[in-house]
């Protein structure tokens, strides 16, 4: 569901990586581990479409993001759960408006869904700040936001840009554990993380396979740890 | 069509989505302002202008004719009219003569002597409207035979003081046109760089919108009707606070009897009128460039 093949990106001039190939198979949990200015968010916006790749290929859902125009790579991001490392938000809505902004704009705002919304936000510990406005919360708050609005729309893989970056130990426990139920529902993830300590918990779950970005350019796919 | 259908669909096709585009900010009044200030020039370099080619018309279509003057004891007055009448037939240029009635030197007079005054009791002169062609009339020759044949004639050649007239006012009006293309001109560069403005303080919502899967076109349009309905707004006040000045001008020339020339036309306030929509239609455009154009260059 999505494929990555001898995909060389550079800034400018700059590579980050070249002829980097993966495979992601539907269902299974990924981590994209590497240090600071390896790549990795380049990486996940390379599968968000919200890079194209000058060389080689990505494709969602069996179609090339380079092919796509503007609208179907706007469906496309409709069927992932994007969380970038910056987690932005419309700073003038609440929460709560945020949250369910993906759902209002593909036109699925009732109030059902909101009731929905009420009990992810329960889930991630933020139902008390359901009408803060976002510049008013911690940076924890503000990923476990960002996580709840990438899964409001119960979207196929959850790209997910080092979602636990600022949470505490707990608290990233308990955002593993949300990603690990989806996981279990049959959802695909990918997430990028420097947190091995978080790797190693999610092992106990799951059955995660850890990938180096140095690795995928060497080898095919991922080596499981 | 394509753009009608826009139109609607920019400003009354609005779901019951949530409303993306912060309607908050600096960058909101000053767009109001601008279209305000740029709107109020507007209407008044356009009113200034279409007052002037208003002027122009009038004068020209009124001081189009020549008269004649004849003032004689009133039995001897009926006679000299004859004469004065058969000379003119015989003089070149000159398509009509026309003797003026009691009603309508009335009229004339009405603005300086009042409703009620009483013509017909005094001695008025004799008055003959002439016509000319497009060749117009040798006018010296016209005065040499009329000295000596009709001594107490007295000829007026409006034409002699409507030319300048007509020049100079046809150079205020143009001047007015010139200003008024200058303005219009520069209100599109200020739209466009006040759209410019506020969209680069929008950034972040279009990165966002973009990332839960907001389609360009539902962007575009929401910042368009954003953008518009305030550019509309601020023009729609400049307008009226220039109307409402307009209007003013009349009442304070009241006293110089010039009531009627100074006012605008029905036509003149249809244009005016259309300001605000004109604005209108350049933010669309603009506000549409600018957010098409910020949306390419987003990563
Ligand atoms: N917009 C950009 N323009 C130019 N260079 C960039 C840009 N974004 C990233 N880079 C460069 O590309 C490289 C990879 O950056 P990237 O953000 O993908 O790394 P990362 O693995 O996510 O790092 P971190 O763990 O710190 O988030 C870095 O060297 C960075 O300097
Ligand atoms: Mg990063």
């Amino acid at each position: 569901m999505l494929e990555i093949s001898k995909v060389s990106y550079s800034y400018g001039g700059n590579s980050v990586f070249s002829e980097v190939s993966l495979s992601v198979a539907p269902g299974a949990f990924y981590f994209l581990t590497g240090p600071s200015g390896s790549g990795k968010t380049t990486f996940i916006n390379l599968c968000a479409g919200s890079l194209i790749p000058e060389i080689g290929s990505i494709s969602v859902f069996g179609e090339e993001t380079k092919n796509m125009t503007n609208y179907e790579l706007a469906k496309m991001r409709r069927r992932l759960g994007i969380v970038h490392q910056e987690c932005e938000f419309l700073d003038h809505l609440s929460i709560e408006d945020n949250i369910i902004l993906p759902l209002s704009l593909a036109g699925l705002d009732s109030i059902k869904e909101r009731a929905n919304v009420l009990e992810l936000m329960k889930w991630v510990g933020l139902y008390s700040k359901s009408k803060v406005k976002p510049q008013e919360l911690s940076g924890g708050e503000r990923q476990r936001a960002a996580l709840a609005r990438a899964v409001i729309m119960s979207p196929d893989i959850i790209l997910a840009d080092e979602p636990t970056g600022n949470v505490d130990w707990e608290m990233s426990q308990r955002l593993l554990q949300l990603l690990v139920e989806l996981n279990k529902m049959g959802k695909t993830i990918f997430i990028s993380t420097h947190d091995l300590s978080l790797v190693r918990l999610a092992k106990s779950y799951v059955k995660a396979r850890t990938i180096r970005i140095s690795d995928l350019q060497l080898s095919q796919a991922g080596a499981d740890l | 069509m394509r753009f009608l259908f826009m139109l609607w669909k920019a400003f009354f096709n609005n779901p019951d989505h949530l409303q993306v585009v912060p309607n908050t900010g600096f960058t909101k009044w000053l767009t109001t302002f601008t279209a305000g200030a740029m709107s109020f020039l507007a209407v008044v370099a356009l009113a200034f202008s279409l007052i002037c080619s208003d002027l122009s018309n009038d004068w020209g279509e009124s001081l189009k004719n020549s008269s004649l003057r004849l003032s004689a004891p009133t039995d001897l007055l009926e006679k000299q009219t004859k004469v004065a009448l058969a000379i003119l037939e015989q003089t070149s240029g000159v398509k009509s003569a026309r003797l003026v009635g009691i009603g309508a030197k009335k009229k004339l007079l009405e603005p300086w002597l009042g409703v009620d005054f009483p013509l017909e009791a005094i001695a008025m002169p004799a008055l003959i409207e002439i016509r000319e062609t497009e060749a117009g009339v040798d006018y010296e020759g016209l005065r040499l035979r009329l000295s000596a044949e009709l001594p107490s004639a007295i000829l007026d050649n409006h034409a002699e003081w409507r030319r300048p007239i007509e020049v100079v006012s046809k150079l205020v009006s143009q001047l007015g046109m010139f200003t008024v293309i200058l303005i219009m001109l520069s209100s599109i560069a200020m739209v466009t760089m006040a759209s410019n403005a506020a969209l680069s303080a929008n950034v972040k919502v279009l990165r966002v919108l973009r990332l839960v899967g907001a389609f360009d076109a539902f962007i575009v349009t929401s910042f368009v009707r954003i953008f518009t309905l305030r550019i509309f707004l601020g023009s729609l006040a400049g307008t009226v606070c220039a109307g409402i000045v307009l209007l003013l001008i009349p009442t304070f020339s009241e006293n110089l009897g010039i009531l009627d020339v100074v006012s605008l036309e029905i036509k003149d306030t249809i244009y005016i009128a259309c300001v605000p929509f004109l604005f209108a239609i350049i933010s669309i455009f603009a506000t549409r460039n600018a957010v098409k154009f910020s949306l390419k260059r987003l990563v």
